[in-house]
């Protein structure tokens, strides 16, 4: 599972339109964090969250598994043109990503709720939201 | 089984004629009767079970939804329903304003608590309360419909 989650951290970050639509952060890395942003980074930048993690059962016996994840993503925008390229910048990345996650290999991914476009509680940023759901298998 | 069958059902002499006959053709479906009572059966256990099964659902979302939800006033939490719009359609709908709690209804946060906000100033993280409910029924509605399929073919 850590490798998977990893593989998913590593496809956003290393994407090249995703850094250079968000730039780095004071620590020198891409602006996509998993749940949660660090203190006062600036928009745009990308929140990733795992919503489930289904342990399926073994098929053929134990040396087949596969492991369903959702994935929700934000992608946080000073405006709405801003927050909708992160948003597609964000699906390209999941399609073109090569999840190197030995031992588990990658089967499919696609996307499973229409992206939508939400305000912000208290700024005037705005947030376009889309769930993924990737299947691996080992 | 239905079959159908076609074939020329011979060549009738005509009395004192020499020559000349008409061809008669016969097209027919057998088991016509039981193959309607049987799609009958299909049709309406199919409707009971994809009935069920869709109301069910619904109702295990919502309950996973407002498990999720960690209460603060109870509105949200007493504010997780289901509707049925159409035949086979439910909804699932989280609104803070729709609680159970009135006097607290003063406006509605139930987006923000889903998919979370900025982190400019106090943010808060996207807790994901309904589509987690979501993704984990879903196993469990795929297997369902496999079943139901199974079900059907046996009938």
């Amino acid at each position: 599972m850590k490798q998977i989650i990893d593989s998913i951290r590593r496809a956003l970050r290393s994407d090249p339109k995703i850094e250079s639509l968000c730039g780095l952060d004071e620590d020198g890395e891409t602006k996509a964090y998993q749940a949660m942003a660090k203190t006062n980074v600036s928009a745009p930048y990308v929140i990733w969250s795992i919503l489930s993690g289904i342990d399926s059962p073994p098929v053929y016996g134990d040396g087949y598994v596969i492991q369903d994840l959702m994935v929700a993503t934000s992608a946080w925008g000073r405006n709405s043109t801003e927050a909708w390229q992160l948003a597609e910048f964000i699906q390209e990345a999941f399609e073109e990503a090569d999840y190197a996650a030995e031992p588990w290999g990658m089967m499919f991914n696609r996307r499973i709720s229409f992206p939508r476009e939400l305000p912000d509680r208290d700024t005037n940023l705005v947030q376009v939201t889309a769930d993924y759901w990737l299947r691996f298998s080992r | 089984m239905a079959s159908v069958n076609f074939g020329t059902l011979g060549m009738p002499k005509r009395p004192g004629g020499a020559t000349g006959s008409s061809v008669i053709s016969k097209v027919a479906v057998y088991g016509v009767e039981e193959c309607l009572i049987k799609l009958a059966a299909v049709n309406k256990v199919a409707r009971i079970e994809l009935g069920y099964l869709s109301h069910k659902s619904a109702e295990i979302i919502q309950e996973k939804a407002k498990h999720n939800i960690h209460p603060v006033t109870g509105n949200l939490e007493t504010g997780v329903t289901i509707a049925h719009p159409a035949p086979y359609v439910w909804t699932i709908e989280a609104s803070s304003m729709a609680g159970g709690v009135p006097e607290k209804n003063s406006y509605e946060y139930a987006s923000f608590v889903e998919f979370g906000t900025s982190t400019t100033g106090h943010g808060y993280p996207s807790y994901g309360f309904m589509r987690r409910a979501y993704a984990e029924t879903l196993p469990d509605i795929m297997v369902a419909l496999k079943n139901i399929g199974e079900h059907l073919e046996r009938l």
